[in-house]
């Protein structure tokens, strides 16, 4: 069978999938052949003794004894013997069967007058619960993988995602999301293949054969085809190769203009894979994952630490620190914001910073300190008036005032805004005089430009960077910046696309940011383009009316 | 086959720690090994059985076992439930 999706971290992978799927999810009674079914059930028993035993060692002593009696219970030649005749005999699920053994178990240690002996059935309960996550491929947590695999699911939340045990995924394929979801640009960063948007059915333990480059699926595919497959991981392979060769080469055009390649990233994890692929400097740390998935805000000292080490790490190259870009599609538990009905309209990103000033002021005093350790810069997210720019400032003015009162030291910091508004890009010649960069964030700025909801599956083909709206916008900022000395940035997705490129260099963008995984094609393309004919290039392009027209002229070149 | 009958000496009865011990401890034979309590018998290497006896101290439990290392068996498990914890 041949699924379909979008592409959206290249690369090819096989191997066996593990299904994620929601907490309440019904059991289906029907199953496979009972032999597949038992066999599932014995997986299933075994993965559920391993991530005890890893429990185990995490706990206190009082509870160890407890999960030590639920192996034993896992080992349970009754249990085994039942659930695997129930299967046999009813030509049922392995799931069903569990089901059916472990409540008579439940129904039998509830009955009993000891009051100790009834809590057993919590033992049970919790068993059964493991078991049948297990089997639907729900592990509750991802850091205990089965075995290498590709992991499948409705869309992945970014705390699946940060427990993950990278090492065994060899995978995503996401029946949600975009090009832009966070699944695809985490799988980008760890260059692991990833299709999003697939329509289609896949059950745990199907062997899978994804292009994530082309977006399509083998379930259980033919020997040839996987050898096609194989030739194909090997080309890759190749190409990678050739790749490496790029690393420490300078990154400029044939006729010599020289840009900046750096690389986004969400987490100190990620500096990994921005020292492996030879990024110029950090274009974009996504300050708001240190933020998630937790239930206090982090103090100064915990960011300090981390704005730290980045720095350190990046030996002096610049490092843009956006602050907290928090709204919309995240939540924060603390923060207790309240649900809205356009949260991307909403309070998210400056406004929620300049409503939230004890936020706001801890995160750039973390900042401002960890600055003496490299080429810190400072990015606000959001941005769509001067006011409000003044106001940040205003606040990052007053923070280098309290610690100079601290006799606290800070070096010298420059200050940016994201240009991911149309209201920004328009006004960008009166918000240049109040910083030192822009960053274009194309990502937002498209989604606000053509009012399409990045998120929607069904409006994906209005989302255009391409769109003359954007491009136009693109280049007034860019112009805007150059007029008033300041360097212009981009950090959306566009940075690293091969057909934005050669149109953001004739715009003279002087800093492109992207996924670490896409630097050195990046800097190979753009050591093959000349600036005089990527000028008439853009002449063209400012002539033409839709994305496509765009789309199809770049293509022409190749 | 050897039968033995013994009252439980464990502190809190067959709980699931002690009778973790004693499961494990009956995996480690080849002998098929029961626990018969009043009416009830039941397979000493079924953690769920076992516990489902619900035996408390003073309770007394006959120990049936039957196989090749019968004796060594019997004497194993009888060890854990004549002790105190």
């Amino acid at each position: 069978m041949i699924l379909e999706g979008t592409g959206v971290s290249s690369g090819i992978s096989m191997g066996k999938a593990l299904v994620l799927e929601d907490e309440n999810i019904a059991i289906s009674k029907r199953g496979r052949e009972p032999v597949e079914e038992i066999a599932r059930f014995k997986d299933a028993l075994g993965l559920a003794k391993e991530q005890l035993n890893t429990l185990k060692e995490k706990v206190a002593e009082e509870q160890r004894g407890i999960l030590e009696a639920q192996v034993m219970m896992l080992e349970d030649p009754l249990l085994l013997n039942q659930v695997e005749s129930g299967i046999r005999e009813q030509s049922v699920s392995a799931e069903f069967a569990v089901e059916q053994v472990m409540d008579s178990f439940i129904t039998l240690f509830e009955g009993m007058t000891d009051e100790y002996m009834k809590e057993r059935s919590l033992d049970v309960i919790d068993l059964k619960k493991r078991l049948i996550k297990n089997l639907i491929g729900l592990v509750s947590s991802l850091n205990i993988l089965p075995d290498d695999v590709i992991i499948v699911a409705d869309d992945l939340t970014p705390s699946h995602t940060a427990e993950m045990d990278r090492e065994k995924v060899l995978g995503f394929v996401l029946f949600r999301g975009g090009k832009t979801s966070h699944t695809a640009i985490m799988a980008r960063s760890l260059q692991i293949p990833a299709v999003v948007g697939v329509s289609g059915e896949i059950m745990t333990g199907d062997f899978l054969a994804i292009d994530g480059a082309s977006g399509v699926i083998y379930v259980n595919p033919d020997e040839e085809t996987i050898e096609i497959m194989k030739e194909r991981r090997k080309a890759i392979q190749e190409r990678k190769l050739h790749l490496e060769k790029l690393k420490g080469v300078s990154t400029e055009t044939l006729d010599g203009k020289r840009v900046e390649l750096v690389a986004n990233i969400g987490s100190i994890e990620d500096l990994e894979y921005v020292v492996k692929n030879d990024a110029e400097g950090i274009g974009l740390f996504r300050t708001e994952f240190l933020f998630m998935n937790r239930d206090t805000a982090p103090d100064e000292e915990e960011q300090y630490k981390v704005y730290k080490e980045i720095l350190k790490t990046m030996a002096g190259k610049p490092v843009v620190v956006r602050t907290l870009d928090i709204g919309g599609d995240k939540d924060i538990s603390y923060l207790d914001l309240p649900k809205e009905m356009n949260p991307f309209l909403g309070y998210r990103g400056i406004r929620l910073c300049l409503g939230e000033t004890d936020l706001f002021k801890t995160q750039l005093r973390a900042l401002l300190r960890s600055s003496i350790y490299g080429n810190l810069k400072i990015m606000y997210p959001m941005i769509a008036s001067l006011t409000e720019l003044q106001k940040a400032n205003g606040i990052l003015k007053e923070v280098r005032e309290e610690l100079s009162l601290q006799g606290l030291p800070f070096g010298e910091v420059e200050v940016g805004i994201m240009i991911e508004t149309p209201a920004a890009a328009l006004i960008s010649d009166v918000l240049a005089r109040e910083v030192d960069f822009f960053s274009i964030g194309t990502n937002d700025l498209t989604q606000y430009t053509l009012a399409v909801d990045r998120l929607n599956e069904r409006i994906t083909s209005l989302y255009d960077s391409f769109h003359p709206a954007v491009l136009s916008l693109v280049e007034t900022t860019i112009k805007n910046g150059h007029a008033n000395g300041i360097w212009v940035g981009m950090c959306g997705e566009a940075a690293g696309d091969r057909r934005m490129i050669p149109i953001l260099l004739a715009m003279g963008l002087d800093e492109f940011s992207m996924n670490p995984s896409d630097i050195l094609p990046a800097r190979e393309l753009i050591r093959s383009l000349k600036r005089d004919e990527l000028e008439k290039l853009l002449v063209k392009i400012r002539g033409l009316s839709t994305g496509e027209e765009v789309r199809k002229l770049i293509d022409g070149l190749h | 086959m050897v039968k033995v009958q013994v009252e439980i000496q464990l502190k809190s009865g067959l709980h699931a720690r002690p009778t973790t011990r004693l499961v494990q401890e009956a995996m480690k034979y080849t002998s098929e090994i029961t626990l018969v309590k009043g009416e009830r018998s039941v397979n000493a290497k079924s953690m769920m059985s076992v516990l489902s006896l619900g035996a408390t101290k003073g309770d007394i439990i006959e120990l049936e076992v039957s196989g090749e290392d019968e004796d060594q068996a019997k004497n194993a498990i009888l060890d854990i439930l004549k002790s105190e914890e």
